[in-house]
């Protein structure tokens, strides 16, 4: 196809880009109406206002302003954000990236509340998926074998071995501690 | 008859998807290109959001959908959208046209309806004769091969 070098049709004016953001924004809503689920009525309700301004909002969204999006989103007990980023497309040949895309990656990235919480996921992601050092001990994968500390069986034992859960959890180097596994001993 | 598939202006492909409209002049049910063409700016931009989201794999009944529980109707496609009240419909089909890429998907549209109660079905057997025509396989492998 061809296409790919043209531009893409939120670049034609502003009001075509906003109206792809508003639809991404009632997008989010619908579904998130769908999942809970939670009728126009209950919605309607909830803002104060009839279901036909309700109904009119998500068929035609191009009017949407800041105010109404916190509305929607509290009435929904959700929240919302602008976000600006760069994806090095500055022609606007690919279009906008989907919201959804934004939400899902920061829900994988265990919903981050702060910069420290983020930097203590980025820490666990490169342990679980690389070789890493600490000090002069080298660890291997998970499942590798380490001939100077053979109870080590991987980072990865030592960095959930304080945790009940057996999901990751985030933790900082300084927390980090490694016990003998049973076989080992 | 000659049967052209042309891409949807400014919405792009990638890797994964593709989306373009199916055109014959000879044939005026196949009308999807025509009736998109000749909205008005606000609703194309509503259907063009549409299409930029089933390209970013994402689902949602409201915007599209298919019949993949309906064995005869499965590679049928369509596109909704709200228009002064009414339930406007731009219909088409699914269709893998890379022989070395047979992930990557298609969809192109056919034709315009307006949805009262249910679905016409009868729209859709035009779907699945028309999208079975060696003249609209070849074009459509034109254009996404």
């Amino acid at each position: 196809m061809e296409s790919s070098i043209e531009q893409h049709w939120t670049e034609a004016n502003s009001e075509a880009f906003a109206h792809r953001m508003a639809f991404d924004f009632i997008a989010q809503i619908e579904k998130k109406m769908g999942s809970l689920p939670i009728s126009q009525i209950e919605l309607a309700r909830r803002l104060k206002v009839s279901e036909g301004a309700v109904s009119k909002l998500l068929n035609n969204p191009q009017n949407l302003t800041l105010r109404t999006i916190a509305k929607y989103s509290r009435a929904l007990g959700i929240k919302a954000a602008i976000v600006a980023y760069d994806d090095g497309d500055p022609q606007n040949t690919k279009g906008p990236i989907t919201s959804e895309i934004f939400t899902t990656c920061w829900e994988q990235a265990g919903r981050p509340r702060d910069v420290w919480a983020l930097d203590a996921m980025r820490m666990h992601q490169s342990v679980t998926t690389g070789v890493i050092c600490i000090g002069d001990i080298p660890f291997g994968p998970t499942g590798g074998n380490n001939s100077q500390y053979p109870y080590c069986r991987s980072f990865v034992d030592i960095a959930v071995s304080g945790s009940n859960s057996s999901a990751p959890v985030p933790f900082s180097l300084s927390t980090i501690y490694y016990q003998r596994q049973p076989e080992d001993k | 008859m000659p049967y052209s598939v042309i891409p949807v202006e400014g919405v792009g492909g990638n890797p994964h998807r593709g989306i373009a409209f199916l055109q014959c002049e000879e044939e005026q049910r196949i009308d999807a290109k025509k009736v998109f063409d000749n909205l008005k700016e606000k609703n194309k931009r509503d259907l063009l959001s549409r299409f930029d989201y089933w390209l970013g794999g994402q689902t949602s009944d409201k915007y599209f959908h298919g019949w993949p529980n309906l064995e005869e109707y499965k590679a049928c496609f369509v596109f909704k959208w709200k228009q002064a009240g009414a339930q406007r419909r731009l219909y088409g089909f699914l269709c893998h046209p890379r022989a070395v890429d047979r992930a990557f998907q298609a969809c192109v549209l056919v034709l315009h309806s307006q949805k009262h109660d249910e679905t016409d079905f009868s729209e859709l057997d035009y779907i699945n004769r028309v999208r079975t025509l060696p003249a609209v396989v070849r074009a459509a492998k034109e254009l996404f091969g």
